[in-house]
């Protein structure tokens, strides 16, 4: 039955395949009125390979050593076209990308360490505090609950969520000292990234709080808990479910705008880097820039990644 | 007059079981020492010493426990709890208005000044032109790119899936402002000179890609393999099961995470501004050097908000709009 | 009918003239009732007449306004009692179970034995075990809430009162939330209990368990009492205009 439906062709697979690479590989890159046409052409290489390549992973009856043999001829496809199309000066990446050398030298390293942790001290101070900003506005917005109160808060939620952070960081940056109210580049970023996370955080708690009914807290009451072990023993266990995965990715969503604190100066990771790669007339800064983030937030993603898949689901 | 006089005793009669800080002759209490510690010590307008400052935020917080013991109390009547929330609103108002330092007659001149704007809306409908651009195209791309590596991470291909989680892994970590400058600031090193526009579309696209690709790939494999047999069993093809069955479902699934993500990618447009794509926010900069004046860059954030709080509601009511399609 | 119902030398529960106020509204216009110890009173009303809030005013879940609660002769609405002891002996069934569906069965009943009555861990396990055993579902004790059907988790909830001794349980509508199949099951093990002379509390609608197991009902219309007395009295001759109007209404 299946066979009847999804056929692999390994033979039409293979002639594609060696289309497209020769294709690729020995027609010129052209530049002009030709680009249209090369685009054209090689987008219809992947195409017409996908199309082939789809049924021979599906079909259960096709040899594994053909699936394996395809998945392999579609990188090697990719990167012909990775090399066709970004024609650079290939021979010079480990100077300029990975240099050890241009890192060792005085303060570089030292340097893009003290970026990191600037960079790290801005996600803690904004974290601690938006957290209690949206804890508070999500208590007030779904516990007290008033119209008129609901009504503000609503509306700063909107606004923190609409604007782009660095658009709020070069306003609050470069228009408020005009009015008088004069920060530090640090208390900038800081307050703009705050008000941003504390909007999205608030919507994160409220759904929290509110995914707990009522009915939870009075019947943990009416066996004789009191309101601290209603709150710890029934409440708590089943609302940190809930948040923690949302929560944990606003958390990486902030560590990684931190980045953009580098615009209001803020001597921070990537500010850093670009100074020492204009300083050095070398890209290593950068690349070990990123690489920092990495670090940092490779792990936490992977945790939330399994956090998400373990959430109950109602 | 009874009127007044049976509503005040209704009042008394409701706060007879109440602890005493719910009482009404203890809130009233509170609210007349409160005004008079207002009257009597609270430092005049501007900058406090740190002991006024201690002072005002202990004001302030006594203030908002008034509040809040009124407001969590259900039985105290409709008209009290709304004159105590609008009088926390007013007073954070206030507080604001009175203790942040700010020169308020400079306000109106600096921020919102609108004889200096001749000819800056013009540079904002360009500016706005672009960004509409580079979020459709950036838009288009990832999803095209997206959907792709979705399906192809569903069929489970070892070599295949490596790459593609290698992708994942990177772009979700590496921040779309460090992407974007490697691109443009350091791919010249090696001869590779993209475009400012196209260096930006390129990195939003391998940043939201990665996002969408996982988003597909859950889309398609939350729907069970027993639709497909089932679809199967009652005859249908390939593609009449695709379009019926597989499809509608995982749009389901897969919209409202899509577009968050798509709102998003149309908010981290700005972020181009770092390598001078003529963008919105770039306008209004080259705007702030022209006019000498912060006015088009706080303006150009109002124009943000009403481009992408509308876009906000709109997804979000589509989102809801599945959700009731989902119960049926 | 329950076997100790004559021995009125002290009623269990007593309210005493019960004010309830939400905001702009007054849900309950002073009510007073007598529920004898071992005896079985239903609430009778159409909703927003005040029955649920009532009951709940009766372990201070919802705190009454105006009037007193007593049990066992002991005001329990003055502020200086620990309202925690007071709910911890008058066990509260809900409509829609309130189950805690992190926890499982048998930890959901052994909570309060081990919080509030501060019992060892084991003990306490074994006290829930046995009270699902009285409930029937002792096969069942590992299972999480979501695991069962409505009918198994309103018991559930019932052995969670049960566990904790109390000395009367109220009931919020408790079959109204079931599926009409489930009903007999809950109400069995209500009549059990009820000839076993737990004193008990009953706002239900089930006038065919309210006639073997009730010995007082109570119509309540618009936050008042409107009719009071025997069951079988107010349902076979109710003498109010409102009370026939309900009973035609739900017949």
């Amino acid at each position: 039955m299946r066979q009847e439906l999804i056929k692999s062709r390994p033979i039409p697979l293979i002639l594609m395949f060696l289309v497209g690479l020769g294709y690729l590989l020995a027609a010129p890159a052209t530049s002009g009125i030709g680009i249209a046409f090369d685009i054209t052409a090689t987008v219809a290489v992947f195409v017409a390979f996908l199309f082939l390549f789809v049924p021979v992973q599906i079909d259960k009856g096709a040899p594994l050593w053909l699936q394996n043999l395809s998945a392999l001829a579609l990188l090697v496809l990719a990167t012909a076209a990775f090399f066709r199309w970004a024609d650079g000066d290939w021979g010079r990446l480990g100077y300029l990308f990975f240099n050890v050398e241009v890192m060792s030298r005085p303060g570089a390293m030292a340097r893009m360490l003290s970026g990191l942790w600037i960079a790290v001290q801005v996600f803690l101070f904004s974290l601690v505090l938006s957290t209690l900003l949206g804890m508070f506005m999500a208590v007030v917005r779904s516990i007290v609950n008033d119209a008129l109160l609901n009504f503000f808060i609503d509306a700063y939620v909107d606004v923190f969520r609409a604007v782009p952070p660095i658009v709020l960081l070069l306003v609050t940056y470069s228009a408020l000292p005009y009015s008088g109210i004069v920060l530090s580049p640090f208390a900038t970023g800081v307050v703009a990234l705050t008000l941003i996370e504390g909007a999205y955080l608030t919507e994160v708690f409220r759904s929290g709080i509110e995914a707990i009914h009522r009915n939870q807290v009075l019947s943990a009451r009416s066996i004789g808990l009191t309101a601290w072990q209603a709150m710890r023993l029934v409440v708590l266990p089943q609302s940190v479910r809930i948040v923690l995965p949302d929560y944990s990715n606003r958390l990486i969503g902030l560590m990684k705008r931190t980045a953009e604190t580098s615009v209001i100066a803020i001597a921070e990771i990537l500010k850093v880097a670009q100074d020492l790669q204009s300083q050095f007339v070398n890209a290593t800064p950068l690349v070990v820039g990123a690489l920092l983030y990495m670090v940092v937030l490779f792990p936490m993603t992977r945790f939330v990644s399994r956090l998400e898949k373990s959430r109950p689901r109602q | 007059m009874t009127d007044i006089r049976t509503t005040i005793d209704d009042w008394r009669n409701r706060g007879a079981h109440q602890p005493w800080f719910r009482r009404y002759e203890w809130l009233a209490i509170g609210l007349v020492g409160w005004i008079a510690a207002a009257v009597l010590f609270l430092p005049p307008f501007g900058k406090p010493t740190p002991l006024g400052a201690a002072g005002v935020i202990l004001w302030y917080l006594t203030g908002f426990v008034l509040a809040g013991v009124m407001l969590t109390d259900r039985e105290k009547p409709i008209l009290l709890k709304r004159a105590t929330s609008l009088s926390v609103i007013v007073l954070f108002f206030w507080l604001f208005y009175r203790y942040s330092g700010t020169r308020w007659d400079r306000v109106q001149e600096q921020f919102f000044n609108f004889s200096r704007m001749d000819g800056v809306w013009e540079l904002y409908a360009q500016g706005l032109l672009v960004t509409l651009q580079l979020s459709i195209v950036a838009a288009v791309l990832s999803i095209i790119f997206g959907l792709t590596f979705g399906i192809l991470r569903t069929l489970g291909n070892p070599v295949i899936d490596l790459f593609l989680g290698l992708h994942v892994d990177i772009f979700r970590a590496l921040p779309l402002i460090v992407s974007m400058v490697l691109i443009f600031y350091a791919l010249p090193f090696l001869g590779i000179r993209l475009p400012a526009f196209w260096a930006a579309v390129l990195a939003l696209v391998l940043m939201n890609s990665a996002y969408q690709t996982e988003i597909f790939r859950a889309g398609i494999e939350s729907i069970p393999r027993g639709q497909i047999d089932a679809a199967r069993a009652l005859g249908l093809g390939p593609g009449a099961t695709m379009r019926f069955v597989i499809l509608p479902q995982a749009f389901k699934i897969v919209i409202p995470p899509l577009t968050n993500n798509l709102v998003s990618l149309v908010k981290d447009t700005a972020v181009a501004y770092v390598i001078t794509v003529p963008e919105l926010l770039t306008t209004a900069q080259q705007a702030v050097t022209w006019k000498r004046t912060p006015t088009p860059l706080v303006l150009s954030m109002f124009v943000y908000l009403a481009t992408l709080i509308p876009l906000i509601h709109l997804t979000r009511r589509l989102e809801r709009r599945l959700d009731a399609w989902n119960v049926r | 009918m329950s076997a100790v119902s004559d021995t009125k030398a002290e009623p269990m529960i007593e309210a005493r003239g019960i004010h309830k106020y939400f905001g702009g509204s007054h849900v309950l216009r002073g009510i007073d009732a007598t529920i004898a110890r071992g005896e079985v009173a239903a609430l009778m009303g159409s909703s927003g007449s005040g029955k649920s809030t009532f009951l709940r005013c009766l372990n201070r879940i919802e705190e009454p306004s105006q009037g007193d609660v007593l049990i066992e002769g002991t005001v329990i609405t003055d502020l200086r009692t620990d309202v925690n002891r007071v709910r911890a002996d008058i066990g509260m069934v809900f409509q829609e179970y309130n189950l805690f569906p992190h926890m499982t069965v048998l930890e959901n009943v052994a909570l309060g034995l081990i919080y509030v009555r501060r019992r060892p861990r084991s003990e306490a396990q074994e006290t829930a075990a046995d009270a699902l055993k009285r409930v029937g579902l002792a096969d069942h004790v590992t299972k999480h809430p979501q695991q069962l059907s409505g009918g198994q988790q309103q018991r559930v909830a019932i052995a969670r009162s049960l566990a904790m001794r109390p000395k009367a349980i109220l009931f919020d509508e408790p079959t109204s939330a079931l599926d009409p199949e489930m009903v007999n099951e809950v109400l069995e093990v209500m009549r059990t209990l009820a000839e076993e002379g737990m004193t008990m509390v009953v706002v239900s609608h089930e006038i065919g368990f309210l006639r073997k197991a009730a010995d007082q009902l109570i119509m309540l219309d618009a936050g008042q009492v409107v009719e009071r007395g025997p069951t079988a009295r107010v349902l076979d001759e109710p003498e109010h205009e409102r009370t026939r109007e309900f009973l035609r209404a739900i017949r």
